[in-house]
C-alpha cells in the first residue's frame, strides 16, 4: 500500500515537472515570436535588393549668396531689451491705457513697475513722454507703424521727465510724473506712450506684456473712503526699438542676426536631383565667424523664399515660418559647424517643381526678437556654406 | 475517400442565410494579407485550395472545388466560406521576424440541376503579394524603407458539370482571373515617422478555362483538372512621394499550362487515403512589353501530397497528411546572386466540427517549412471553413404549426 501511494506521489511529481516544462516550452517560444513580432530587422530585404539603387550623394555650393538687413517690428515679443553698446543701442516704447476720466485728486502715489529676466543685471534709464502715435506690430528704429516712419529715427519723444532710476534684481519701482503734468501732455502720454531710455552700457532684458504677471505696468495707489487701494494698470502695447552700427558696415557680408534683423539669402541649383528621387539626407552646412552675441544658444532658422529674390531683393517675400531651425553653441573651439536639415525643403523643390519655384532660402534668427546676435558666414573657402545631399531613386517594376 | 461534394444532411434552420452571409462579409472584410517574406517576388505565393477538408488532407486540389468534374454526388446546394489565418516566421543572417494576419480565402458554391448536371462558382486567391519587409539602414543615415505589399490575383469561377453514373463527373469552368497589387514603399525615420512614400501598383486581368473530371467509387477515387496557359495583362503605374505620377506601363505575363491529378483509396471502413501531385511547368513563363518579350525565370514545378483520414465516428474524422514542393521561382541574394530554389515541407491536419441544424465547421492547421539558400521560413496557419447546404425545395404549410 505505502509502495503505491509513493508510485502515486513520484508520478505526480512527474507529472507536475513535464506540465512546468511545458509551461517553460511555451511561455519561451511565445516570448520569442512576441519579440519576433514587435522587430523591424530587415528579413527579406534581399528579395527586394535588385529593385532598388543604392543611395547617391553630392555636395552642392550655393549658386548665388547675398545678406541685407531690415528694422523689422518687435512688438509683440516676450522680451524688451533696454541698453547700449559698442555695437547696438535699444530702448522701450510702451503705450498704457489710462482713463482720462481717472480722477487724481486723492492719487497718493504713480508708480512705474518693470521686471527683469537676468536679475543680475542692472541699468540705469529715463522714461519720457512719446510724442507720436505707434503699432505695436509694426513699430520700429524707423517706423511708427507699417507706413508711417518716425520723424526721428529712434522715435519722437519730448524732453520732459516722467521716471528715472536703475532697474536692477528681478523688478523694480519706480515713481512715475503723471499727476502734475498739464491735461495736453497727459492726453499725449495716453495716445502715444512712453519711452524708456537707457543710461548706462550694456543690455538689459526686460519682460514685455506677454505675460500678464511680469509685464510693464503702472501702479496707482490714490484713497478711496478713507481707504487706500491699489489699482494696476499693465501696458497694452510695448516694443523695443533697436538700431546697430552693423548695418552700415561691410554691406557685403552675408550676416545672420537679431534684433535688427540680418538675414543671409542662399540659392542652391538642384537641376541635378531627378524629381522623382527620395532625399534622405540634406544638411545645410557652414561655420559661422561669431561677431556679437549676448547668449550663448542662437537659434537660426531657414524659411523658404516665396519670390524671386533676383527680382524683388530684399523685399521678396518668404515664408513666415523657418522650415527647419538649429541650435548653434558659440563654440569654445572654433570647429563647431552650423548643420541645418532642410530635407524637407530639398524634397519640396525637387518633387514639385512645377508649382513650387526654388527661389532660394533664406537663413535668419528664429525669432528675429531673441537675444542680441550676429554671425557671419563666410561667402568662400572651406567654410562656406555647402549643401551636402542624399538621395535614393524610386524603386523598380516587380517585372521589368 | 470523401471528396468535395457535400453530405450535410439536417441545414433546416430559417436565417442560416443570413448568418453565413455576415460570415462571408466580415472573412472579405478582413484585410487580405497572408504573408510571406518571399511574396516580394514573382507573382507570389500560390495559394492553396480555399477548403479546409482538403487542406487537411495536405492540399490534393484534384480533390477539391478547384477541379470542375469533382461533383459526382451532389443532391443539395452547398456553400464554403472559408477563412485562414497565419503567422509566419522569417530568419535569415541570425535575424528573425513574425508576420501575422487573418484573410478570407475562397467562398464556393454549387447546386444540382436535373439530369444530373450541376452548376457552380466562387472566388479563390491564385497568388498572394502580401509581405512587410524593412530594409537595412540607408548608408550613413538613419532612414529606413519600409515595404509594405498587399494584394493578390483572384478566380472569378463559373462553370458547368455532369454527373454520370452516379460515379463519373466532368465539368468545365470559366475563370475571369483579376487583381491588384500594391506596394508602399515607405522613407521612414528613427523616430517613428516616415516621410514619402512611393506607391507601385499593379492590376491585373486576364481569362481562361479550367477542364476537370473524377471517377469516384467507395473504395477508389481518381480525379484532375487541366488549366491551359494563362496570359495576364498586367497595368503599372508608380506614384512618386503622392505627387510625381509616372507613366503607365502594361505588359502581359503569359503563365504556360499547369495540371493537377489526385487519388485516394478506402482500404478499410472509416480509413482513406490520398495521394496529390499539380505540376506547374513554368519554366518558359514570360512578359511581353511593347514588341518585346522577356523570359521570367520561372521553373518547372511540381507539387506532392499525401494525406490520410480516418473517422473516429461519422461525424468526427481526423486529417493528417504532408507535402512537398518546389516554389516556382528563386529566391535571390545581395552578396551571392540569384537562382535559389524556394523548397516547401507542409505537415497538415485538420477535422470536422459538426454545427447542428446548420452543417460543419472544417478545420485545419498546417506547418510549414520554407526554405532557401537565403532564407528561411516556418509558416503556420489554421483555416476555418464553414459548410452549408440546403435542399431549397418547396416547404408545405400546415395550419396548427
Amino acid at each position: 500500500m505505502k509502495a503505491l501511494q509513493t508510485a502515486a506521489r513520484r508520478l505526480q511529481n512527474a507529472r507536475t515537472r513535464v506540465v512546468a516544462h511545458l509551461a517553460f516550452c511555451i511561455l519561451t517560444c511565445a516570448l520569442s515570436l512576441f519579440s519576433s513580432s514587435c522587430n523591424t530587422l530587415p528579413v527579406g530585404f534581399d528579395q527586394l535588393r535588385d529593385r532598388v539603387s543604392g543611395t547617391a550623394d553630392t555636395t552642392l555650393l550655393p549658386d548665388s549668396a547675398s545678406g541685407y538687413s531690415r528694422y523689422v517690428p518687435l512688438g509683440g515679443s516676450s522680451l524688451l531689451y533696454l541698453g547700449r553698446d559698442a555695437d547696438y543701442v535699444s530702448r522701450l516704447a510702451l503705450r498704457f491705457s489710462i482713463l482720462d476720466t481717472m480722477s487724481l485728486d486723492s492719487v497718493t502715489s504713480f508708480q512705474l513697475v518693470l521686471h527683469q529676466s537676468d536679475t543680475s543685471k542692472s541699468m540705469g534709464f529715463i522714461c519720457r513722454p512719446c510724442s507720436s502715435e505707434w503699432v505695436e506690430s509694426g513699430v520700429s528704429w524707423l517706423m511708427a507703424d507699417s507706413f508711417n516712419h518716425w520723424l526721428t529715427p529712434g522715435g519722437d519723444f519730448l524732453k520732459e521727465t516722467l521716471a528715472t532710476g536703475i532697474m536692477a534684481g528681478d523688478s523694480a519701482v519706480f515713481d512715475f510724473r503723471y499727476v502734475g503734468l498739464d491735461s495736453a501732455l497727459k492726453a499725449t502720454i495716453r495716445r502715444c506712450g512712453v519711452g524708456i531710455f537707457p543710461q548706462d552700457t550694456g543690455i538689459a532684458a526686460i519682460y514685455s506684456g506677454a505675460s500678464t504677471t511680469t509685464a510693464p505696468r503702472l501702479r496707482v495707489t490714490y484713497t478711496n473712503k478713507g481707504k487706500q487701494t491699489t489699482r494696476v494698470i499693465n501696458d497694452v502695447a510695448d516694443a523695443s526699438l533697436i538700431d546697430t552700427v552693423a548695418t552700415r558696415s561691410h554691406p557685403l557680408d552675408l550676416l545672420v542676426g537679431s534684433g535688427v534683423a540680418f538675414r543671409t539669402w542662399l540659392s542652391f541649383n538642384l537641376d541635378s536631383i531627378p524629381a522623382e528621387a527620395t532625399i534622405a539626407r540634406a544638411d545645410l552646412k557652414f561655420r559661422p565667424e561669431t561677431k556679437y552675441h549676448r547668449t550663448d544658444t542662437l537659434v537660426l532658422g531657414v524659411s523658404r523664399l516665396k519670390e524671386s529674390y533676383v527680382e524683388k531683393g530684399a523685399n521678396a517675400r518668404y515664408e513666415s515660418l523657418p522650415s527647419s531651425i538649429a541650435r548653434y553653441i558659440v563654440p569654445a573651439d572654433s570647429d563647431t559647424v552650423v548643420t541645418i536639415d532642410i530635407r524637407s525643403l530639398v524634397q519640396l523643390w525637387t518633387g514639385r517643381s512645377d508649382t513650387i519655384p526654388n527661389h532660394g532660402l533664406l537663413i535668419t534668427s528664429s525669432p528675429e526678437w531673441s537675444k542680441l546676435f550676429r554671425l557671419r558666414i563666410p561667402r568662400s573657402g572651406i567654410h562656406a556654406p555647402r549643401l551636402e545631399l542624399q538621395y535614393v531613386l524610386p524603386p523598380e517594376d516587380r517585372f521589368r | 475517400m470523401q471528396t468535395a461534394n457535400c453530405r450535410l444532411q439536417n441545414p433546416r434552420a430559417s436565417g442560416i442565410l443570413p448568418f453565413a452571409l455576415c460570415i462571408l462579409t466580415f472573412a472579405f472584410s478582413s484585410s487580405a494579407s497572408a504573408q510571406s517574406f518571399f511574396n516580394s517576388r514573382g507573382l507570389g505565393e500560390i495559394t492553396p485550395p480555399g477548403e479546409a477538408r482538403v487542406v487537411g488532407l495536405a492540399g490534393p486540389s484534384a480533390l477539391s472545388t478547384l477541379n470542375p468534374g469533382i461533383f459526382v454526388d451532389l443532391n443539395q446546394v452547398s456553400f464554403h466560406v472559408t477563412t485562414m489565418g497565419a503567422a509566419t516566421l522569417g530568419a535569415q543572417g541570425g535575424n528573425s521576424r513574425l508576420l501575422a494576419d487573418v484573410r478570407p480565402a475562397a467562398f464556393n458554391v454549387a447546386a444540382p440541376l436535373p439530369f444530373g448536371t450541376r452548376v457552380f462558382g466562387g472566388i479563390n486567391q491564385k497568388f498572394s503579394q502580401d509581405f512587410d519587409i524593412w530594409s537595412e539602414s540607408l548608408a550613413d543615415t538613419a532612414y529606413r524603407r519600409h515595404i509594405i505589399g498587399r494584394g493578390g490575383i483572384y478566380a472569378l469561377r463559373a462553370g458547368l458539370a455532369k454527373s454520370l453514373f452516379d460515379k463519373v463527373c466532368i465539368g468545365a469552368e470559366f475563370n475571369h482571373v483579376l487583381g491588384g497589387s500594391r506596394e508602399n514603399w515607405r522613407f521612414e525615420l528613427d523616430n517613428g515617422g516616415y516621410t514619402s512614400t512611393d506607391t507601385i501598383e499593379v492590376d491585373y486581368l486576364g481569362n481562361t478555362l479550367k477542364v476537370g473530371g473524377s471517377f469516384q467509387s467507395r473504395l477508389f477515387s481518381l480525379a484532375g483538372y487541366y488549366e491551359p496557359s494563362l496570359n495576364l495583362k498586367a497595368r503599372r503605374s508608380k506614384r512618386v512621394h503622392g505627387v510625381i505620377s509616372d507613366t503607365t506601363r502594361l505588359y502581359v505575363i503569359t503563365l504556360p499550362h499547369s495540371f493537377s491529378l489526385a487519388a485516394g483509396v478506402n482500404p478499410i471502413s472509416r480509413f482513406g487515403v490520398d495521394i496529390g501531385l499539380t505540376v506547374n511547368p513554368w519554366s518558359t513563363a514570360s512578359i511581353a512589353v511593347d514588341d518585346s518579350v522577356g523570359r521570367l525565370g520561372y521553373r518547372n514545378v511540381w507539387r506532392g501530397s499525401i494525406g490520410a483520414e480516418y473517422e473516429i465516428d461519422s461525424l468526427h474524422p481526423v486529417r493528417i497528411g504532408y507535402s512537398r514542393q518546389t516554389w516556382y521561382y528563386d529566391a535571390t541574394a545581395f552578396i551571392i546572386g540569384d537562382g535559389y530554389p524556394i523548397t516547401e515541407d507542409g505537415v497538415h491536419f485538420g477535422t470536422s466540427v459538426p454545427v447542428p441544424k446548420f452543417g460543419s465547421v472544417e478545420v485545419s492547421g498546417e506547418i510549414l517549412f520554407r526554405n532557401s539558400l537565403v532564407m528561411k521560413e516556418v509558416a503556420g496557419r489554421l483555416m476555418l471553413t464553414l459548410s452549408y447546404s440546403e435542399a431549397w425545395s418547396r416547404r408545405t404549410r400546415r395550419w396548427g404549426y
